[in-house]
């Protein structure tokens, strides 16, 4: 309960941050790119979520690894991800991200491992389990296994609401 | 002439010898000819020997300068562009809710050679401001950016980091500058840290040419007016105390000539300095020379540069020196033995001072620059981590995985920066835990002092990252690095992959398993008769008591059942390799691995099921900060996340009732297995908790016998790591049907009349119950047992 507080308490934190006028946190360099929230469909994304357990240092990585992907900057991405991922081994949503980078990098192998690392930590967290079951769906479409991603899609995506 | 004769004629290139007997030949035929005309007077002829005598000297020694010129200008040019490759350490990651009080943070800050300073006046200095910390970081290129210097302030609440504000607000993560763990040098295999001119500070160049060569800006690499004024001086103090030689015959010195004391040699170094001189600008030449010049010893360590002589002796950045610390080091270049601050500080003290008056003369620095200077002690500093950290056996392994991406050449071009996954406070715990335990264990045993050798091992248990690698007990000496080269049996090591074989065959860890006596009649070769360590047979047993307590026949019974080829599939797709040892006996272990693989082995049960072959390269930049290549985190699942869980709880029962009990750490949410091999010769321990695995060893390098077991061996080193480093206690991933069976027995229990053990169950209604603890079975279920369901 307390570690959802806190998550809580970083989320909006982050969001008052993000907004005009409050300094924004960030990463290393004074004057870097803000963070900013992602506001792509929730399906796509897994982090910054209020219920999330990642740390503002961690939530500032995955920002700047987003960036670098809209960049197309992979490598990059990847770096800040594990960076992360040193920091947090164990939160299952970094590693979804981190297979995410990879897939987009066109690293299938990566990608799958980083999934099946993902569905293992996210251990009875349903939501976490979904995205990462999600995660390897589309890998595994991207592999050619359609069929199976559909399977999965339809298995995982029912509990969404 | 005579003396330097002979090796013009050895040196000279084969091309003028050639050329040489071919004139000799026409030489001999005109001569015929001549014969035959008429007799030429002698005078004549000895005029003719002259011309032609003097014409082959001048070819002579015209090639042989062509020779020298090629020598030195290829090593000039070889040594000033090969920058070495530079090796990182993971830098310290800071954000808030990191545990780190402000103690460590200062030693960390510390080891970087950041100084405290009231006014943080530069890059690399910090101050405390009641509990924070302000920092004025230095500028840094990372692998995914540049970052400029800046200044932070840490604020620390209950040992950890509360926040971190920095010029333009609150900031969410920083690092340290990661530390400088070494170097590889691809020509002449040496460490050093490569400057250019432009890092080089002002103060070291001006003293420099006060202190050493007055007229290098002047001469031509060879200065009569300077020997003559050394000779003037030394005449006059009746000591040594300059030399003739220019910065250029130093540096030539420095790169390939002996110290003999010959002509020849003189001559030699004078002849290449006044060609270096003629070939490369004066700041090419100052700059090789601060880059190069010999420095000091650190036990096998040279040295070289004032890059690393900074480092060595101040612990700082050559930018950060005061000018009565660069007095220091041109102090120390005349005689880096007679004027070694450490053993003779009152020589190298009186001749600091010295230089200080001198710079002062040559108005290089103020009175008050003087004065404060003066006043200052020597202040090297003879902390372990001076001269950067310098970690040899970790930087073996950082080397063999280069091998196996790039080829030599490849690492040879210039400035490559290597980040690396080294954390240098656990590799010194760990060096510290291991030096200092196999003293007290020779101690104990009275075992003769420096038998005994060792290895460990640390890594993230996510990522397979090495945090720490001892080769040996003395951690700064160059040697046999046991934890990537010693090969030895495992022994009990190696029972959980029978074990997680047994379960993925449907057995539990609650299963009967028989400890008694076993002979195995191979198709070839003597039957096999193994033996428990006690040599008692215990009967029959819950597997995870057989697990616990390392029964051989327990093994062996559980092994045959399942099948060898089986169980060596499955070491086969947790290793990476196949087994060597095709027979039974490989069910105890004997099968001979290095720490490192074990600690591979063990990173499939650490991590839950996913073989992450252990790494030390994180990446390699380029020299202009692009990364040539990066080394993602490498991991495959083999082991279903279910059967992970239950062999981790059984290794977590190996520590709290087994073999692992004696650690003061056993209940505390670890697991491990202890391993020995046959008559103690080899002594193993792997363990690990949330956070992070680790395999130790201990034995001889005459693979002598020990008489140590993984207990009382390994584990006192991997007790002794763990102190320092605390334990972060294994979460156990949801597990259904987790059931409490006696340890002893198997029997379902109660911890109120048995002595238990929880682990997860298939079908627990199966399980038979102790009597007396009041639980009781679903009639349905027995009735269905009674009739074999």
């Amino acid at each position: 309960m307390l570690r959802l507080c806190l998550a809580l308490g970083f989320a909006l934190l982050l969001t008052a941050c993000a907004s005009p006028g409050g300094p924004p946190p960030v990463v290393e360099e004074s004057g870097q790119a803000p963070i900013e929230r992602d506001t792509r469909d929730p399906e796509g994304s897994s982090v910054d979520r209020e219920s999330t357990d990642t740390s503002s240092a961690t939530l500032a990585l995955v920002t700047e690894a987003r960036s670098a992907s809209a960049a197309r900057n992979h490598a990059n991405a990847v770096a800040y991800l594990e960076r992360a991922v040193r920091i947090e081994p164990r939160n299952a949503e970094l590693w979804i991200e981190l297979s995410a980078a990879h897939l987009k990098n066109g690293n299938l192998a990566a990608a799958n491992q980083h999934a099946r690392k993902a569905i293992a930590l996210a251990g009875s967290n349903e939501r976490l389990g979904r995205l990462a079951w999600l995660q390897l769906a589309d890998i595994r479409e991207a592999e050619g296994s359609s069929a199976e991603a559909s399977a999965i899609r339809r298995r995982y995506r029912t509990g969404e609401g | 002439m005579p003396e330097y004769a002979a090796p013009i004629t050895e040196l000279r290139p084969l091309a003028a010898r050639k050329a040489k007997s071919k004139r000799a030949a026409t030489k001999s035929a005109a001569t015929r000819r001549s014969t035959k005309n008429k007799r030429p007077s002698v005078w004549l002829r000895i005029a003719k020997f002259g011309a032609l005598a003097s014409v082959l000297g001048a070819l002579g020694v015209l090639g042989y300068l062509v020779y020298l010129d090629r020598t030195i200008t290829k090593t000039f040019e070889g040594r000033r562009w090969s920058v070495p490759a530079q090796v990182y350490a993971q830098p310290l990651e800071l954000h808030a809710g990191a545990s780190l009080d402000r103690r460590r943070l200062q030693i960390e800050l510390e080891r970087l050679g950041y100084q405290q300073h009231a006014n943080l006046p530069t890059p690399g200095t910090f101050k405390r401001r009641g509990e924070d910390l302000e920092i004025y970081l230095r500028s840094f290129q990372f692998m995914e950016r540049s970052r400029s210097a800046q200044r932070i302030t840490v604020a620390f609440r209950n040992a950890h980091i509360a926040g971190i504000s920095g010029e333009a607000g609150d900031v969410a993560l920083i690092r340290l500058d990661p530390a400088l763990i070494g170097s590889f040098f691809p020509s002449h295999g040496e460490d050093r840290v490569v400057l250019t001119p432009e890092e080089v500070p002002h103060l070291l160049v001006a003293g420099l040419k006060a202190i050493e060569d007055r007229n290098f800006d002047q001469h031509i690499g060879f200065s009569l007016r300077g020997i003559a004024r050394a000779f003037l001086v030394n005449l006059r103090s009746g000591e040594r105390r300059q030399g003739g030689s220019t910065l250029t015959q130093q540096l030539v010195k420095s790169y390939f000539l002996d110290n003999s004391r010959t002509i020849e040699r003189k001559l030699k170094e004078v002849a290449m300095a006044v060609i270096l001189d003629w070939r490369f600008s004066k700041e090419d030449l100052l700059t090789a020379y601060v880059n190069e010049i010999f420095l000091g010893q650190n036990g096998a360590r040279a040295i070289h540069g004032f890059g690393l002589g900074a480092q060595f002796y101040f612990n700082k950045h050559l930018s950060e020196l005061d000018p009565d610390e660069i007095a220091t080091l041109i102090a120390i270049i005349r005689g880096p033995s007679f004027y070694n601050p450490f053993r003779h500080p009152e020589r190298a003290l009186e001749r600091r001072d010295r230089i200080l008056n001198t710079f002062h003369n040559d108005g290089l620095i103020d009175t008050a620059q003087l004065e404060q200077g003066l006043a200052q002690p020597l202040g090297v500093v003879a902390s372990p981590t001076s001269g950067g950290a310098y970690y040899p056996a970790f930087m073996d392994r950082v080397r063999q995985e280069l091998r196996t991406l790039y080829d030599p050449e490849a690492l040879e071009s210039q400035g490559l920066r290597i980040f690396t996954t080294i954390k240098p406070t656990v590799q010194e715990a760990t060096q510290q835990a291991v030096s200092d335990t196999l003293a007290q264990i020779e101690a104990d045993r009275r075992i003769e002092g420096g038998a005994l050798q060792a290895a460990a091992i640390v890594a993230d248990s996510q990522t397979g990252e090495i945090h720490a690698l001892v080769g040996g007990r003395k951690g700064r000496v160059d040697g046999f690095n046991r934890a990537l080269n010693a090969s030895r049996p495992v022994g009990s090591l190696i029972k959980p992959v029978v074990y997680l074989s047994a379960i993925e065959s449907g057995l539990h860890l609650g299963s009967t398993v028989h400890d008694e006596p076993v002979t195995i009649e191979p198709e070839f070769g003597e039957p096999w008769t193994p033996k428990n360590f006690d040599d008692e047979f215990h009967g029959d047993m819950p597997m995870v008591r057989a697990l616990a307590q390392s029964l051989n026949l327990a093994t062996v019974n559980v092994g045959m059942q399942v099948g060898l080829d089986l169980i060596q599939q499955r070491f086969r797709t947790l290793v990476g390799h196949d087994p060597d040892n095709p027979y039974p006996s490989f069910l105890l272990g004997a099968e001979s691995l290095s720490p490192l693989k074990t600690l591979e082995l063990y990173g499939n049960f650490a991590s839950g099921g996913f073989r992450t072959p252990p790494k030390a390269v994180i990446a390699v930049l380029d020299e202009s900060g692009r990364a040539i290549s990066q080394h993602p985190f490498a991991l495959e699942q083999t082991i279903d996340a279910r059967h992970a869980a239950t062999i981790n709880r059984a290794l977590e029962i190996v520590m709290a009732k087994g073999t692992g009990r004696s650690s003061p750490y056993a209940r505390q949410g670890v697991a491990g297995k202890t391993g020995t091999s046959n008559d103690n010769r080899d002594s193993w321990f792997a363990g690990f908790d949330n956070s992070a695995v680790s395999v130790v060893w201990i034995g001889r390098d005459d693979n002598q016998i020990t008489g140590l077991t993984g207990a009382s061996g390994a584990l006192r080193i991997w007790n002794a790591m763990t102190a320092t480093r605390g334990i972060d206690p294994l979460v156990h991933p949801p597990s259904e049907q987790l059931v409490d069976i006696e340890f002893t027995t198997g029997l379902r229990a109660r911890a109120s009349c048995a002595d238990i053990v929880t682990v997860p169950v298939p079908d627990t209604e199966r399980l038979d119950i102790k009597p007396g603890c009041g639980i009781k079975n679903r009639l349905g279920n027995r009735v269905r047992r009674w009739f074999g369901g």
